[in-house]
Order: C-alpha cells, then structure tokens, then sequence
C-alpha cells in the first residue's frame, strides 16, 4: 500500500517527467504524441491521487 | 447583440434565483458568510473550487495562447493539474481537521494563528490586496471587452460584473458564491463542450479531415515545443501555478469548507475530472483554431485574445452568446470568490482582532461594506484600463509565491511554526519585494519571463523564499511539542 512518502516520490517523478520527456525525446512535432503523453500522464496521475486518496485518508 | 442581451439575462435571473435560494443554507456569522461554517457538500465544494480556479484565462487566453505558441500551453496548463492535485492530496485532510480545531477563516489568519503573529497575518492580508485587486480588474476588464466586442459597450460590460459580483456575495456570502461557482461551472464546461462540438463538424465540412489537422499542426511545429515554450520559458509558466494551490487565499480557503473527509474527497475527485476534461477541451480548440487559419478558413489572428471571439463569429448567434456568457461566467466565478476571500482576509485581520468586541450583525454589515469597496476599487481600475492591468494579473502568482514556503512549513510542522514567525516574515517581505522590484524594473509582462543567470525570476523569488525559512527551521529544530488530532478522523 503506498504510505505519503510513496505517494511524494511518484509526485516527484511524474513532475520531472511532465518536464524532462517533452524537452528531450518529444520536443519534435510528431503528430499527437506530445499532447498524448501529457495527457495521459496527468489522468494516471489523477488516477493514482484518487487511489492513495481512497487509501490513505 | 439581441440574443446575447437575452442569453445574458437568462443567466443573470438563473444566477440570482440560486443566489436567492442559497438563503436558506442561513449567514449568520462571518464564519458561515466566509467559509460555510465548514459545512459544504462534496459536489459543491467541487465546483467552487473548479469555477473559482477556471477564469475567463482559459476560454480567450488558453485557447489564444495555444492557437500561437502551440501543445505547450497543454504542458503549462497540465503542470499545475498535476501538482495541485499533488498538494490537495497531501494536505486537504489535514487543512480541514486544523481550521476546525483552530476556527481559521482566512488564510492570513490562518498564517497568523500558526506563526503566532498578527503582523504575519496584517502582512499577508496586504500582500492579497496587492496582488488580487489587479487580478479581479482583469476579470471586469475581460467582461467589458465582451460587451465591447458585441456593440454593447465596455463601460456597461464593467458595470454589470461590477454589479453582479457584489450582488452575488452579498446575497449570502460564500453560500451565493459556491451555488452559483456551480451554476456557472456547469455552464462552462457545457459551452466548451459545443465549441469543441461544432469544430469538430466544421473541420470536415469544409473538405478536411482529422489527419490533414495534424499534418498541418506538424507543419508548422505546432504540435511540438515551438520557439515560445523555452525550457526557462515554459518553467516562467509552470513555477508559480505550481504553488497556485497553497498561494492564492480563493483556494486555500476552500479547504477549510467541506462538511467531512468524504466531501473533501469527493471535491478533489470532481475538481480533477472537471480540470482535465476542461483543459484538454480548451487546448483542442486552440489547435484546431491554428488548423483553420492554416487551412485558410478563418484569417489569422494576430492578437491572442481575439481567437475566441474570431471563432464565434462564424457560430449561430444564439449558440455564440451561450459561449459568450460563459465567459462572462468564468470571469465573475473567479473575481467573486477573490473578493470574497480578501474581504475575510480584511475583516477577520484587520477589524475583528483588533476591535473591543464585536457582535455578528456589525461584522456582517462590515463584511459587506469591504465586498463593496474592493469591488469598487477593482471596478474603477477596469474604467481606466491602463495597459499594464492585464500584465499585472498575470504575475499575480510570482507576488503570491512567497506565501508557499511559509504555508506548506506551517502546514507540515504546525508545532515548530511559532518560532518561526520572524523568518516568515522576512521570508515575505522578500520574495514579494524581488517580484514587485521586477515587475517595475522589467514591466510586469517582460518581468514573466526575464531571467537572471538562465533562471527565470519566479525561481528567484521562490528559491530566497524557501532559503529563508528553511534556514529557520534548521536553526530552531526542536522535538515538537505534542499536536493532537492531527491528520485525525473527522466526524
């Protein structure tokens, strides 16, 4: 079960990788790829809120 | 102009008759005229969150800013998604179980009460009116320009949100605020909705398909990081939104009402789905807006703002005043509960504190008066429309990024904070000074965006703000004296 300390390294990593993924490899227009990749990023991170919300509250 | 005056009306009468009826929620003291007496449900906390985070910005300043600088403006948008559903997670629970336990309605009181220092607080309150007065202008400002735009006049634009936004207080505080933030935020993702509805049908129907979009996004580099989105750029964007959640009082406040921990949970849920759904929608319609200057179908548009008028010209009037109104909506969810919040701030630290004593009809009788002052003062800068408003606006979140050091420490180790309150202070002081001294010395707009040393000035300002009460806390590390009912159940 992830515990807060869990929860704020993910936070951590998805922040970064909001960052560091576009700037490096998608940065080139290819299709909707960027715009995916944000997008999906941030509904598993609402997902994955939702759920340590669920469990840890 | 004729339909949009009906459609304007419709949702003024609908706004009210809600604000009339949320009477009955009773505002008897300033703590249920401010905070509901911390008794919101889940579906309502969730929309006055969403209605007061989602100004009229997303529907003309989004979708223009992605129409320009392209898919970065998702990232930008989606980074403070991302991190404000991070901070609500960690520490709504919390926020709720200390403003019960300590009465907090303000969250310079709040400030105040966990530094155990009144000039935190005083000083705090100031900040909000510095930075927030500016930014409730360029919410009548955003209205005027409607009205403006559809031969009805600026001036009558800035009227009536004037107007509106002290009627929809003083009905019954927050009560009024949050069943019309509900209202209204139903009313704006049901218009983004159509736009994108009716996008998506004129795309094909002038002889493009869904492929030809992208191929001519990919064209132009839109759907990469264009030239805009620098790294330093886009993290000038990203940084203060980031904090947004712990900075601005309109929010922070919002965690003190729902009536329990299944509301807060519920709030967060909604709010995250609303945000998502909302930013994805908008960003679409920006895209799609670039796609069809390129495609020749409507001219290009050189100033941002005019994207979204541009593309609701070509509506049927009926459904482009729903759109319309809607931006009205936005703007006036998000001023109304701005001046809600900076009143309580005034009220509770400024008059309450501080008078002899003070009996609930007076307080509510000032609260009003305070509602009607700011929104006065908001409303006679919107007359004049000085050019650096909307700038201002905009780095009203590198003013308010002091605040987040100082809040999340207190919020963390609320029993170490009282010895803190002098490095909160000039934590404060600082931080505000270096964004203020900015914004004179490269203009508010330019100062967004200016670097020093690569990095751009909203790091500065959060770096010698964290600096200064993280060297507090080093100093005055202490065991911390028993907290009960921390993170406790609440009934």
């Amino acid at each position: 079960m992830m515990g807060l300390r869990g929860y704020l390294a993910l936070a951590v990593v998805v922040l970064v990788l909001h960052y560091l993924v576009p700037y490096t490899v998608l940065h080139e227009p290819r299709g909707l790829a960027l715009a995916t990749y944000w997008t999906l990023l941030s509904l598993i991170w609402v997902v994955v809120t939702l759920y340590y919300m669920r469990r840890r509250w | 102009m004729i339909e949009f005056t009906a459609m304007l009306l419709a949702y003024v009468v609908g706004g009210t008759v809600i604000a009339l009826v949320s009477r009955r929620f009773g505002v008897k003291s300033t703590k249920e005229y401010f905070v509901a007496d911390y008794r919101l449900r889940g579906f309502l906390a969730s929309m006055t969150y969403a209605a007061t985070t989602y100004s009229a910005f997303m529907m003309v300043g989004l979708v223009g800013l992605t129409y320009a600088t392209g898919i970065g403006a998702l990232g930008f948008e989606l980074a403070y998604l991302v991190a404000t559903l991070t901070l609500l997670a960690v520490f709504t629970r919390r926020v709720l179980v200390m403003a019960r336990e300590r009465g907090w309605v303000s969250p310079s009181e709040m400030l105040s009460d966990l530094y155990g220092s009144r000039l935190l607080g005083s000083l705090v309150a100031a900040v909000y009116l510095i930075a927030l007065v500016p930014y409730t202008s360029a919410q009548l400002i955003g209205i005027g320009t409607v009205f403006e735009g559809l031969g009805l006049g600026y001036v009558a634009g800035v009227s009536v949100g004037a107007v509106l936004l002290v009627l929809w207080i003083v009905i019954a505080g927050v009560w009024s605020v949050a069943t019309t933030d509900a209202y209204q935020g139903l009313w704006m993702i049901a218009a983004s909705v159509i736009l994108l509805a009716w996008l998506l049908y004129l795309v094909p129907a002038h002889g493009y398909g869904f492929g030809d979009v992208i191929a001519v996004l990919d064209r132009v580099g839109a759907t990469g990081i264009t030239p805009f989105w620098s790294l330093p750029v886009f993290l000038s964007y990203t940084l203060p939104w980031v904090f947004f959640a712990v900075t601005n009082p309109q929010v922070v406040q919002r965690l003190y009402m729902p009536v329990n921990e299944r509301a807060a949970k519920v709030m967060v849920k909604y709010f995250s789905a609303y945000g998502l759904l909302y930013t994805v929608i908008v960003v679409v319609v920006g895209m799609i807006a670039r796609s069809l200057t390129e495609f020749g179908i409507i001219p290009r548009v050189a100033h941002r703002d005019l994207v979204t008028p541009t593309l609701l010209n070509l509506l049927n009037p009926i459904v482009s005043s729903f759109i319309y109104v809607s931006i009205v909506a936005a703007a006036l969810s998000t001023a109304n509960s701005i001046v809600l919040s900076v009143t309580s701030s005034v009220v509770r630290d400024f008059y309450e504190t501080r008078a002899r004593s003070v009996s609930s009809r007076a307080a509510l009788l000032f609260s009003n008066a305070v509602v009607v002052v700011l929104t006065l003062m908001a409303a006679a800068v919107a007359y004049v429309r000085p050019a650096f408003i909307v700038e201002m606006s905009v780095i009203t979140s590198v003013i308010l990024l002091p605040l987040a050091p100082t809040t999340i420490a207190a919020w963390v180790s609320p029993s170490r904070t009282r010895m803190l309150w002098k490095y909160a202070v000039i934590s404060v002081v600082a931080g505000t000074s270096i964004a203020m001294y900015a914004a004179v010395a490269y203009g508010p707009a330019r100062s967004f965006v200016a670097t020093i040393y690569g990095l751009p000035i909203s790091a500065w300002v959060l770096a010698v703000s964290t600096v200064i009460v993280a060297v507090g806390c080093l100093l005055h590390r202490t065991k911390p004296s028993p907290v009960t009912a921390l993170g406790g159940r609440l009934r």
